[in-house]
């Protein structure tokens, strides 16, 4: 456990080193699929505060009362 | 975000991205059990100006209600309403002394009875040779009202406005040659007017038998706090095949709480298609006030069924299929449900979107 707490806390702070050379799987587009930022993703942050009253996780929730709806 | 900072810690780089125009167009429909009906049509470009990018967006959506409303039961509205709403921002990133980006974002949107106007800054700065990507940004909103009809018995001032600040931070780690991990949290702070003039609560008056139920106006706090943060990974497989996981929580000074876990399996065709599944769980706490119906004359009440305990399931399918060297198709569908605790229906809602992106 404490092993495990301490590998934790090194690889968040940064002691793992992949080179520039290792990140192709890192940079392929499946790994980039997920809220990518485009339209797609605006609109889902929409339809949560639709329905919803917190949004998207992760995004600053909209500042919209639900006045509108 | 979660792509300008995957690129960004890949090496990759936004400026690189932002050499060369971006541009993508959607449309989607979405339909529910409740009456919705909404189209809309997007369209973003990004294009080089100046060492940066200039971003555009817009995003107009005429929405179609038919007078059902049979989950909440508190709309007074009658009739079907029709209307159109107009949304653009633009937007200006750059890149600055290499390893950081810093970026402006301004936005509004306009529908027959509101008005809102929002702008952000932000930036990222990658860190411990892009092994780790540290993103940051404020922002300030202003939203402004004036309701075709509201309660006679309505305490807020109409029209009325309400303004919001917002922040928020997030980082980004390599943990290896195929894992990334993420974490993050942002906050707003909202003040003004937080009430609906449209949505009525319900108040019982009368006793026993002579007990019968009275719209009122919907009376909130004129100040909220709001909170999310979240943690995630994504991890390639090999094959073409990424898994994507995440856990999100959200959380206000009115009491409601939620946890949002989600998962998603993205898996490429070919050279440049894209076939993506994903699920989201979105569970949440009422809010200390909510009440279905209420008696006497409460501080607070609201008619709001989102601020009422919820579980929701939404799962999508989306693919990318490129049809030229510069020319990619986009299809997305989505199924969600949305069961509001303690109201008899839930909301089935449906999404179909077709687009295209040029490269």
């Amino acid at each position: 456990m404490r092993r495990a707490l301490l590998l934790a806390a090194a690889l968040l702070a940064g002691c793992v080193t992949v080179h520039p050379w290792e990140r192709e799987d890192l940079a392929r587009r499946s790994m980039a699929a997920r809220g990518d930022g485009g339209v797609a993703t605006r609109y889902q942050h929409k339809l949560l505060e639709t329905q919803t009253a917190g949004g998207a996780a992760g995004a600053a929730p909209g500042g919209g009362c639900g006045c509108s709806q | 975000m979660r792509r300008a900072l995957l690129l960004a810690i890949v090496g990759a780089g936004r400026a690189a991205a932002a050499a060369d125009p971006d541009a993508e167009a959607r449309s989607f429909y979405y339909t529910d059990n409740d009456g919705l009906q909404v189209v809309t049509v997007a369209g973003r470009a990004d294009v080089p100006v100046g060492g940066g990018a200039l971003s555009l967006e817009t995003m107009i959506d005429a929405v179609d209600k038919q007078a059902i409303d049979a989950t909440s039961g508190a709309s007074i509205t009658t009739g079907e309403l029709t209307k159109e709403r107009y949304e653009l921002a633009a937007g200006y990133a750059a890149d600055v002394g290499g390893v950081a980006r810093l970026r402006a974002l301004a936005r509004a949107s306009h529908e027959p009875d509101y008005l809102s106007f929002s702008g952000e800054l932000g930036g990222e700065v990658a860190l411990a040779e892009r092994n780790a990507t540290l993103a940051g940004f404020i922002g300030y909103g202003h939203d402004a009202l004036d309701p075709t009809s509201h309660a006679p018995e309505d305490t807020v001032a109409w029209p009325a406005t309400h303004q919001r600040v917002v922040g928020g931070l997030s980082f980004s780690q390599i943990l290896g040659p195929r894992l990334v991990a993420e974490a993050g949290a942002a906050a707003t702070w909202q003040w003004g007017a937080l009430s609906s003039p449209y949505r009525r609560a319900i108040l019982l008056r009368g006793s026993g038998v002579l007990e019968h139920p009275v719209p009122d106006a919907e009376r909130h706090p004129d100040t909220r706090g709001r909170g999310t943060a979240y943690a995630g990974a994504s991890w390639y497989a090999g094959g073409g095949l990424a898994l994507h996981a995440r856990l999100g929580g959200y959380a206000d000074t009115w009491g409601v709480a939620a946890l949002v876990p989600e998962a998603t399996v993205a898996f490429e065709i070919g050279e440049r298609g894209l076939l993506v599944l994903g699920y989201q769980y979105d569970r949440q706490g009422r809010a200390s006030f909510y009440q279905q119906t209420y008696q006497g004359a409460p501080e607070r009440q609201t008619g709001d069924r989102r601020l009422g305990a919820l579980d929701a399931h939404l799962g999508w399918l989306e693919i990318d299929w490129p049809i030229s060297p510069s020319v990619t198709l986009l299809a997305l569908f989505q199924e969600s449900y949305f069961g509001y605790h303690g109201v008899g229906r839930g909301v089935e809602a449906h999404i179909a979107s077709l687009g295209i992106q040029l490269k």
